[in-house]
């Protein structure tokens, strides 16, 4: 009986055009978009030097204060600035106007001005570390004024050196595009309420007629809704795991190294989501379509608050409204993720886990009573 | 006896959809439901399937109250829908073996009892074809196997043959006929009344959730005053002698229209002889001459005074 169920619940959630789009293939896009769209923030972090000139005139040997700031930024892997040297002003200009660089540097009543042609993200750069230097040079020369004995290493800082140093709680480099592919995979986990609404409705006389021919069969309803929901949290693990492989292996988004945790993840996801759609159809007395309606509508709501269309606002949930943040299924999904790749102890990842198992139960349980005491008025 | 209702009360807030509805059913009958849509056929269906709750009364199948966790009298039915139900993913084969599977857990057993469905419905072609692929009464004798592949001993059928073409329903009822050969006690709703003179052994008319009428066909026929209707084919008939005949002994009404003379004539006399006698004696010339016997359209009109299609 179990294999006659299971199978045929396999074979049509397969053979299911709407579920092949929506857990199948929309993911897969969303996946696509993602990775086009992300892959340039990956990009934006890693800023190549700014290609800048400097006119090495008279005024420019008279100040070797600034030419040695300028050998400190524009020297090391991660310069801010490559810097090529002109002696006079209108080869400076020529490469300006080729674009070779995006300015130049010019001394003049010993006061850096910058020379660009145009706007954008490097001259804006390069302005605000002229602004910088202007100010702190002319703090220093305050501080030497006013105590000439006073030993300050002013070389350091006109560099940039800083009295703080980033330390990282992971063993992992922070990845700014991860919080995206969490929410999507929460997303699909959730969408397995599709599956959890169709085993209900199915075994509902007064939905559908196949669920009153169901609920005639000399079976318990318990044994069928557990042989119907193996079946779909199978297929939706298929579904999961494809997803898994198609960000892991063929965008070559990196998850970490804890691969069994991460299936693990999805499978208890899996199972809330079907758990999730269970309940919508069982407690609630609307039609399939506005059960549907319902269970895309929150799943949404819930994603958007785990991060998926925002990173920041998963951020913001948590701080400003924490309960609400671990009353949302999706969050604890992607934050379950986020904890795998990130921390290397587990105790955070286990509570995450620890609540979506028991929403899980909430409202399988919930479901399991509503369906016992459940008659139909009309058919 | 196979079925017992006893004082079936079924309300929807206001509205009484079964009164103090009654019905015994002997095993190897076709018993038919038949009245207008909103009769309570279906009501009374699901109410005895226990997919429905009723307020007052009892359902007896096979000697067992019924229930909805019933499970050893659940066994014993099968159902066929008035809404085709069937999953439209799986093909015809596959929907059978699913349905057949719920109550026939062995494998080789139920190869067999599909294989059997599916010669009976003559599905046996189109094994491999999803539901949508197949045309209306195709899927009308899918959704017939998927409820008796399991050979069951009571077959509840609700409308199966709605919507379906006059060819597919002679091979629906021909079927049905068959499954009751077979030893099939049979429950068949429907508001054709053609069908239940064809199939039902007995028949209970309904209305507003009640017994109106039930019997054997003959036995029903038998509650009117009306009897056969004659049609005569007259080329001129006047209105003096209309009147006469309407005035005859044994006729309940005539009406003439369109060279047509149609005659209402009561149950159990001899009207045919003296109506022709009336139209001689008349020199009425008249050509064809058509009788019918009263339908149950006649018995339901008669009683409540409405069509049965209303």
């Amino acid at each position: 009986m179990f294999w006659n169920i299971y199978s045929k619940r396999l074979l049509s959630c397969l053979r299911n055009r709407d579920q092949l789009i929506w857990i199948w293939a929309f993911p897969l896009i969303l996946a696509t978009l993602f990775y086009f769209t992300l892959s340039s923030v990956g990009e934006a972090d890693n800023l190549k030097a700014i290609p800048t000139g400097v006119v090495t005139d008279a005024a420019y040997e008279a100040d070797p204060m600034f030419g040695q700031v300028l050998d400190q930024v524009g020297s090391g892997e991660d310069a801010l600035l490559n810097i090529t040297e002109y002696t006079r002003e209108n080869e400076a200009d020529r490469d300006l106007e080729t674009g070779k660089i995006a300015g130049y540097i010019l001394l003049q009543d010993n006061t850096p001005k910058l020379m660009v042609k145009q706007d954008g993200m490097n001259q804006t750069i390069l302005k605000s570390f002229l602004d910088r230097y202007v100010q702190t040079e002319g703090n220093i020369k305050a501080i030497m004024e006013k105590n000439p004995d006073y030993n300050l290493n002013w070389e350091e800082i006109m560099g940039g050196a800083s009295l703080t140093e980033n330390m990282s709680l992971s063993s992992q480099p922070y990845s700014p595009i991860l919080n995206p592919y969490y929410g999507l995979i929460a997303m699909v986990c959730m969408y397995g309420g599709m599956q959890g609404l169709m085993s209900i409705t199915y075994l509902q006389g007064n939905l559908s007629p196949l669920g009153a021919r169901r609920m005639m069969a000399p079976l318990s309803r318990i044994r069928v809704i557990f042989c119907d929901m193996t079946g779909s949290i199978t297929v939706h693990m298929m579904s999961l795991l494809f997803l898994l492989f198609y960000i892991t292996v063929i965008l070559k988004v990196d998850f970490g190294n804890k691969l069994p945790l991460l299936v693990l993840t999805c499978f208890v996801g899996s199972i809330l989501g079907v758990a999730f759609g269970t309940a919508v159809s069982c407690l609630s007395k609307l039609g399939e379509s506005m059960k549907v309606g319902i269970l895309v509508s929150v799943t949404m709501l819930c994603c958007f608050g785990a991060g998926m269309m925002e990173s920041s606002m998963k951020y913001l949930i948590d701080q400003k409204f924490p309960v609400i943040s671990w009353l949302n299924p999706a969050a604890r999904i992607s934050d379950a993720l986020y904890c795998l790749y990130y921390f290397d102890d587990y105790q955070r990842y286990g509570q995450n886990i620890a609540v979506i198992m028991a929403m899980s139960a909430v409202l399988l349980l919930l479901s399991g009573v509503s369906l016992r005491r459940q008659s139909y008025e009309s058919i | 006896m196979i079925i017992e209702v006893n004082n079936l009360v079924k309300r929807y807030k206001d509205l009484v959809a079964l009164d103090h509805f009654e019905l015994h059913v002997e095993q190897g009958e076709i018993y038919g439901l038949l009245g207008p849509n909103g009769s309570g056929k279906t009501t009374a269906i699901n109410c005895m399937l226990s997919l429905l709750k009723y307020d007052r009364g009892e359902i007896r199948l096979f000697g067992e109250p019924m229930a909805p966790d019933n499970r050893a009298v659940k066994q014993r039915i099968g159902v066929v829908m008035q809404n085709v139900a069937v999953f439209s993913e799986l093909t015809v084969y596959e929907n059978i073996d699913y349905f057949c599977g719920m109550y026939v857990p062995e494998k080789t057993k139920r190869k067999a009892l599909v294989e059997e469905a599916l010669e009976f419905t003559d599905l046996k072609d189109f094994r491999k074809f999803l539901p949508r692929k197949l045309s209306g009464g195709l899927l009308r004798r899918l959704n017939i196997a998927c409820g008796i592949a399991h050979k069951p001993e009571l077959i509840f059928m609700d409308e199966p043959t709605v919507a379906v073409d006059p060819q597919s329903r002679n091979s629906i009822l021909e079927g049905i006929k068959k499954l009751n050969k077979n030893g099939a006690t049979i429950i068949y709703t429907t508001h054709y009344m053609e069908e239940v003179e064809q199939i039902c052994s007995r028949i209970m008319i309904m209305d507003k959730g009640r017994e109106i009428a039930s019997g054997t066909k003959e036995e029903l026929k038998g509650l009117i005053r009306t009897g056969e209707k004659i049609t005569v084919e007259v080329s001129e008939l006047a209105p003096d002698i209309l009147e006469k005949i309407r005035k005859a002994e044994g006729v309940l009404n005539a009406e003439y229209e369109g060279n047509l003379l149609q005659v209402q004539c009561e149950s159990g006399g001899h009207s045919l002889i003296t109506l022709l006698d009336i139209l001689k004696k008349n020199k009425i010339y008249f050509g064809r001459i058509f009788s019918e016997p009263p339908t149950l359209n006649d018995v339901f009109l008669e009683i409540t005074g409405k069509e049965l299609r209303d």
